[in-house]
């Protein structure tokens, strides 16, 4: 099915929403934020004490009615329903001591890591998190990482679009320690944190 | 996950770290993109409402546009394109990958809108010629992509297999 004229499918999952959305309190809100993209990752075998230095999950179903995604009611594809409000305020309460647990097991602190990139929702749900998260911990991240205003909310992969991204434009360097944080319907929650090896040889060339 | 920690009182998260036991490291080797060449501004979508909402939208969020999948694109094609854009980034070989997980939500292929079986990593594989791999396709909602790496983390650092790779795409146009 095409949207009149534009040459948009009207069965994408924001076209779905914007049919029904009424008012800045929809559930159907998260829906509006979705951008498509691919990523991809290799790992491979390095010496032991060397490549990812954490990584991490974990589950807290009491929230997992927070957001639910099923097929559609009005036309083809999906629809996504999500208590935005909640979800961001339980995430960023519970994540603070998940962060803090990590970091320890990395055996550094908040302020070591230079990039952080976080699950992209919103702008303001990054900052709130981060302020938080610097609040309770003390230290701050030299860098968080921000990538909505061109890619917006690409599911599991706004972690690697970003990572890719600043990895082409050197803006992450040799040396630099990065952490990822995934948080996902569930609500699941991942960390990883690693430090930028040769990885970074094979990026930019093209700029 | 033979060496991870099991969940205990002040021990929130299922934890594997470097010094967790396994011989082996695990490195991130490559990282490779596929974006859609449209683009819709969040203008755009919020101009074909089918209320009046007064949302706006890229002042909450911070989103001034996205890329969406056009015609002939799905999620097999966009997440081939991740895939060999990866390789194109990497030392090593389609032939070195000893297991291939795709953790996408939309499983788009063809003129399909979603393909159940067989599932998307094999198509993946034989679309790049990873021709050694073992293949599985693995569901955990945005956090998919992690938990892929999660679990290759933990069987490189075993010793059970020496690289793999993981391929995820989101296409909210089913």
């Amino acid at each position: 099915m095409r949207h009149g004229g534009s040459g948009e499918y009207i069965s994408h999952l924001s076209w779905n929403a914007a049919r029904q959305i009424r008012s800045l309190f929809s559930k159907q809100l998260a829906s509006l934020t979705l951008g498509d993209a691919g990523a991809a990752v290799m790992v491979e075998r390095a010496p032991r004490g060397s490549g990812i230095d954490v990584i991490g999950f974990t589950t807290l179903a009491e929230h997992s009615r927070l957001c639910l995604a099923f097929p559609s009611s009005v036309g083809p594809g999906a629809q996504m329903y999500t208590k935005s409000r909640t979800l961001h305020r339980v995430a960023i309460e519970d994540m603070a001591p998940l962060v803090a647990e990590t970091i320890a097991e990395a055996g550094i602190e908040l302020g070591d890591i230079d990039y952080l990139i976080p699950h992209q929702t919103s702008a303001r749900a990054i900052r709130a998190g981060t302020q938080e998260f610097v609040r309770r911990l003390g230290t701050s991240p030299k860098h968080v990482v921000v990538n909505l205003e061109e890619y917006g909310n690409t599911s599991s992969t706004t972690l690697f679009v970003a990572l890719h991204k600043y990895l082409e434009e050197q803006r992450i360097r040799k040396g630099d320690r990065v952490m990822l944080l995934a948080l996902a319907s569930g609500i699941e929650i991942g960390m990883a944190i690693f430090t930028i090896d040769s990885l970074v040889d094979s990026y930019g060339h093209t700029h | 996950m033979a060496q991870a920690s099991n969940r205990q009182p002040g021990h929130w998260l299922t934890l594997q770290s470097a010094d967790s036991g396994g011989p082996w490291g695990c490195r991130i080797e490559s990282v490779g993109v596929k974006l859609p060449a449209e683009r819709l501004t969040s203008r755009d979508l919020m101009s074909k409402t089918s209320h009046r909402t007064h949302i706006q939208l890229e002042r909450l969020t911070g989103i001034h546009e996205r890329h969406v999948v056009g015609p002939g694109e799905n999620s097999f094609t966009l997440a081939t394109g991740a895939a060999r854009d990866c390789l194109a980034h990497s030392q090593l070989q389609a032939s070195d990958i000893e297991m291939l997980i795709s953790t996408s939500i939309t499983r788009s292929k063809g003129r399909t809108s979603q393909s159940f079986e067989p599932p998307l990593s094999l198509y993946i594989k034989q679309a790049i010629g990873a021709t050694q791999a073992v293949n599985f396709d693995l569901s955990n909602a945005c956090a998919g992509m992690l938990t892929g790496v999660f679990v290759l983390q933990d069987l490189v650092a075993q010793g059970a297999i020496k690289c793999g790779m993981v391929v995820q795409v989101n296409t909210s146009r089913t």
